[in-house]
């Protein structure tokens, strides 16, 4: 259960925190953007490790359409900031997402098979249940440019999709 | 003993009757147009005949194909805008998807000509 605790748990503490400092909804729009291009890399990255260890076509597939997917979302978030004239900004967020990621990296890096696949297909949901968390209640009612916010929200149609594609990948993998 | 008119005016007919099935035939089919919207089919179920196409039009920004559910058949990996033709010939597998979302499902009724 811990792999579903790391994605539930930083959710919810980022949420409830009462350090504005660490708070997720006083991101500012180069600082979501710097926060979405980080969460889609580590999916990528997540992906291309599953695509090279997996035997199972479910967790192919989505693996799959993880990479194309993300890699899209990233394309049209860069090409928004080009227009836009802006430069993503680092901060806390990206900063913890990156270290919780390396630590799921290194636990992926060392299963093989059916554990393999079940790790990363639990992680999956937890992973786009917590980030899709973020973006209805922390993200998206806070971003003050018009495009930015069109681009988050059709970001969050599409995770919604990867999140009911997990849970079916978890069934198969399980069942 | 065959004379100038009659042959001209054979011609004539021969030509009319060539025109007239190749109109004919053009005319017989068309290009159906799928949009990708929204992780779905637009259309979900289209009619179409044996010589007919269809055109899949992707409006989303993430890649999405057109995939028959045997895997008979197959539009390219369409990015964002781009747009592929498949012709419907009268063993085109009808259920198709897509292949990087599984959830997205569509359908050709072949109907005859």
């Amino acid at each position: 259960m811990k792999k579903l605790l790391i994605g539930l748990t930083m959710s919810a503490a980022l949420l409830t925190s009462p350090v504005l400092a660490n708070d997720p909804a006083a991101l500012t729009d180069v600082e979501l953007a710097h926060v979405a291009y980080t969460a889609d890399n580590i999916d990528i990255a997540y992906a291309a490790i599953a695509m090279v260890k997996s035997q199972n076509p479910a967790v192919l597939k989505f693996a799959q359409s993880m990479m194309s997917d993300h890699t899209a979302v990233n394309e049209q978030a860069l090409a928004l900031l080009k227009k836009l004239g802006a430069q993503p900004k680092d901060n806390f967020l990206s900063q913890t997402l990156t270290k919780n990621s390396s630590d799921i990296m290194s636990k992926l890096s060392s299963l093989e098979g059916a554990e393999f696949d079940k790790f990363y297909a639990e992680n999956e949901l937890a992973y786009h249940k917590a980030v899709n968390d973020l973006m209805v209640n922390a993200f998206i009612p806070n971003i003050e440019n018009a495009e930015v916010k069109k681009l988050f929200k059709a970001g969050l149609e599409i995770f919604k999709q990867h999140e009911a594609h997990a849970e079916k990948m978890v069934k198969a993998v399980n069942g | 003993m065959i004379n100038r008119r009659i042959m001209v005016s054979g011609a004539m007919a021969s030509f009319g009757a060539i025109v007239f099935n190749a109109s004919n035939t053009f005319a017989e089919s068309i290009t159906h147009e799928v949009r990708i919207k929204g992780f779905k089919f637009v259309p979900e179920k289209i009619n179409a005949r044996v010589g007919d196409k269809i055109t899949f039009i992707n409006d989303d920004i993430v890649p999405h194909t057109a995939t028959a559910n045997d895997e008979s058949w197959t539009t390219k990996d369409l990015q964002k805008g781009e747009s592929d033709t498949i012709e419907v010939t009268s063993n085109l597998f009808e259920g198709y998807y897509c292949i990087y979302h599984p959830n997205m499902k569509a359908f050709v009724k072949i109907t005859k000509q």
